[in-house]
């Protein structure tokens, strides 16, 4: 076989597998996001729509307001995500035993599964038999139960910390991988120039370690931009809607709501919104590569 | 309301009947097995007249698979221990696969859009009907083929699979609501039992003052199956009001309703009798909270009284009472009953082996078979449909006299609204009551936002098309 068929040829399973798992239903949901389509009325879509579900979202209050509460998620919990993440890299980079250890276990709340953390977290901040409750009342005796998740502020505070929790380890792993890249001379010079740790940290290795933090960034807004399972089985986007993120509402329009065609028109707008962060992720991945 | 017990009708050989009502088991196997006798003795006139619950002699289902699709819950695994007899009986092969109830109906959804029939039976809740109707297959003139007397369940329950004037399932399990409380702290505050909810918060004050346990333990978070509208229900029939008016508008925020949702809220938020982690409960925390000492009462589901009584719960039986549920209005408003119907999938492609599984699964010998048996905790249930098992004297005897309390709550019971609209309705409801108890937002603004949604919700319900 010639080479330049050689190589469609190979390309073909993986393009047929995308084509299958991920072009198909990205189209169909297209159609669908043009459709009048609730379950409760119709098996079937039940006609073109055109624009009418983006146009009626656009005007929603409740799709607004859940917008705004995703933005109030995403941005703190990238900021600490990355922000906690590499501390613990700053700490635990070197080579020694504890270190090892340490990032061992810290590796493992990346490994657990987000809705089994999010019935977890439940658990543990149950207001009467949780342990947060119970370490709380142990530093302060006779504490009252504060029933956090059903507090606006402190759930979405919880939702948050919980996210950092979940992916800190990951972040942690490749700033690890990132610093052990750094060319150690420049510490060192500054080091004899006399430059203490943090302005060696912020004017050396920082700018340095841009382009991973950059990439760090992009790929935590997605992650945190498309996050659901702690919303489901934490707060169910409660109390009221503090924590009604859009990944929730369009998982509620869709299943419990059986609105197919607007959850659709949902999973678009959100969507386009990943693939421009998507492609400035490849932009910076490939444009480092070349 | 037919609260009258009319037996059903295909009894084989006409055997007598435990007060009147019962075929006792043994009879059962005897006729099964005369009539697998008659059957192989070449006598299929015979075999035909006596196969039991009006099922079709001969096998002509055999071989078939029958799946069945429903939440865990110990009757079902009874069922599933008896399901030899059904298959010995028909030659049917059944099988239940289990989903957490809290996805069922992400589940049901789900297989209704794939439409491969992959399950035959579907257990789903009587609100969730109305929206899934199109799913599910009418059995009206399977019914009165075989002719089926609805009249052995009560009126609220054999009312919760008909919608629109159709018949989608019959009631397997179901659940009125009971008044729970702590025998002991009732005794030791000289409390009494309530019968109203005004008695309710002064015997629930009168426990906590005296013994520190709180009073009452509530479920107000949002996201848990809408269970927080289960008690706000009760308050809103209770003050005379409703969901919606005969048009099919808010009726919510009426003057009864503002009333009746400030009684529901009070109980934690004026009369801090409430545990105060209510607001973040949902009905197993609210469970569990009774069932480890945290609250001295609760108002909820009959079947929770398995876990009161449970291994896990820190309570013993002698210390757990119940009660009718209270009600408003000098007691006599309505309670709340939920209903979990059995229904046949309309993508089905057997839907005959389908009904003949329905029959048995819904025999009131088999219903008594397994509330009696407490031989194994794993499939030990108290939950009962027919009016006469909740009404049996030994049905009772074996369930702590449950069910003739049971029978008191289910007087004048209503099931929840049938709406296509009503998880969206439903939605809306519980994130007003979340607000309502946690952010400290004003009731009747909060019904009325409600209720723009609501009519918002019911007025894109046509489409969006146009």
């Amino acid at each position: 076989m010639k080479d330049r068929y050689l190589k469609y040829a190979l390309l073909a399973p993986a393009l047929l597998v995308c084509a299958a798992t991920l072009f198909y239903p990205l189209l169909q949901s297209l159609i669908y996001s043009t459709q009048d389509w609730n379950l409760g009325r119709s098996p079937a879509p039940e006609g073109f729509a055109g624009l009418a579900n983006y146009a009626a979202l656009l005007a929603d209050p409740d799709f607004l307001g859940s917008a705004k509460v995703t933005l109030l998620f995403t941005l703190p919990s990238v900021l600490l995500t990355i922000v906690v993440a590499m501390a613990m890299a700053l700490l635990l980079a070197d080579n020694g035993r504890l270190q090892v250890n340490a990032r061992t276990l810290l590796v493992i709340p990346f490994a657990m599964s987000p809705a089994l953390i999010g019935i977890s977290w439940r658990f543990m901040l149950n207001p009467e038999f949780g342990v947060a409750d119970a370490v709380a009342r142990w530093f302060v005796p006779g504490l009252d139960a504060a029933p956090i998740l059903s507090d606006p502020v402190l759930a979405m505070a919880a939702l948050i910390a919980v996210d950092v929790w979940h992916w800190a380890p990951y972040f942690m792993l490749t700033f690890i991988g990132a610093l052990a890249a750094l060319p150690r001379d420049t510490v060192d010079a500054a080091q004899v120039d006399g430059a203490g740790k943090i302005r060696i940290f912020f004017e050396i290795m920082l700018p340095q370690l841009w382009p991973v933090l950059t990439i760090a960034i992009l790929l935590k807004t997605i992650f945190s931009l498309k996050m659901l399972d702690q919303v489901v089985t934490m707060t169910a986007g409660g109390p009221g809607v503090a924590t009604d993120t859009l990944p929730h509402m369009i998982y509620t329009t869709a299943f419990r709501f059986y609105d197919l065609g607007y959850a659709s028109a949902m999973a678009w707008l959100l969507a386009i919104v990943m693939m421009g962060l998507a492609m400035l992720y490849s932009r910076f991945v490939m444009g480092g590569s070349k | 309301m037919h609260w009258q017990f009319l037996p059903f009708q295909h009894r084989p050989f006409g055997f007598t009947h435990d007060k009147g009502t019962q075929l006792k088991r043994r009879h059962f196997i005897e006729a099964a097995g005369a009539a697998a006798v008659a059957n192989a003795a070449g006598f299929p006139a015979l075999a035909q007249s006596t196969l039991p619950y009006a099922l079709k002699a001969n096998k002509p289902f055999a071989g078939k698979t029958v799946n069945v699709l429903l939440p865990p819950a110990s009757q079902f695994r009874a069922q599933e221990k008896r399901l030899a007899e059904f298959e010995k009986l028909t030659g049917i092969k059944v099988v239940y696969s289990y989903v957490p109830y809290g996805q069922l109906l992400d589940k049901i959804t789900t297989e209704a859009v794939a439409g491969n029939g992959a399950y035959d039976v579907i257990a789903y809740q009587d609100s969730w009907l109305a929206a899934l109707s199109g799913y599910f297959e009418p059995i009206d003139a399977m019914v009165k083929a075989d002719a089926l007397d609805l009249a052995r369940y009560p009126q609220v329950f054999s009312a919760a699979a008909i919608y629109a004037g159709r018949n989608y399932g019959l009631p397997v399990r179901a659940h009125p609501q009971l008044f729970f409380y702590r025998k002991d702290l009732y005794a030791q505050a000289g409390a009494s039992v309530p019968s109203t909810w005004q008695e309710m918060l002064a015997s629930a004050k009168l426990v906590q003052d005296k013994t520190g346990v709180s009073g009452v333990a509530m479920d107000y978070v949002k996201g848990s199956g809408f269970q927080n509208l289960w008690l706000w229900f009760n308050c809103l029939w209770g003050h005379g009001s409703d969901l919606l008016d005969a048009s099919g508008k808010p009726r919510f925020n009426d003057a009864g309703g503002v009333l009746a949702t400030q009684a529901y809220v009070d109980v934690l938020i004026r009369h801090k009798v409430a545990n105060p982690g209510s607001t973040q409960f949902n009905e197993y925390d609210m469970v569990n909270s009774m069932a480890q000492g945290g609250s001295a009462s609760m108002m909820v589901w009959w079947w929770t009284y398995s876990v009161l009584t449970g291994e896990r719960s820190k309570l013993k039986a002698d210390q757990v009472g119940f009660a009718p549920m209270v009600r408003f209005a000098d007691g006599k408003s309505p309670t709340v009953a939920v209903i979990m119907p059995f229904g046949i999938s309309k993508q089905s492609r057997q839907k005959d082996a389908a009904w003949e599984f329905m029959k048995w699964v819904t025999n009131p010998e088999l219903e008594v078979a397994i509330v009696t048996d407490k031989s194994d905790a794993a499939t030990s249930d108290i939950v009962a449909t027919h009016l006469s098992t909740l009404a049996s004297a030994k049905v009772n005897q074996a369930n702590f006299g449950l069910p003739a309390v049971a029978l008191k709550s289910l007087e004048g019971a209503r099931s929840l609204p049938k709406l296509v609209v009503w998880p969206q309705v439903a939605s809306v409801l519980e994130t007003a009551i979340s607000e309502m108890v946690s952010n400290g937002k004003p009731v009747k603004a909060a019904l009325d936002d409600a209720a723009r949604q609501v009519e918002r919700i019911t007025q894109r319900s046509g489409g969006r098309r146009g």
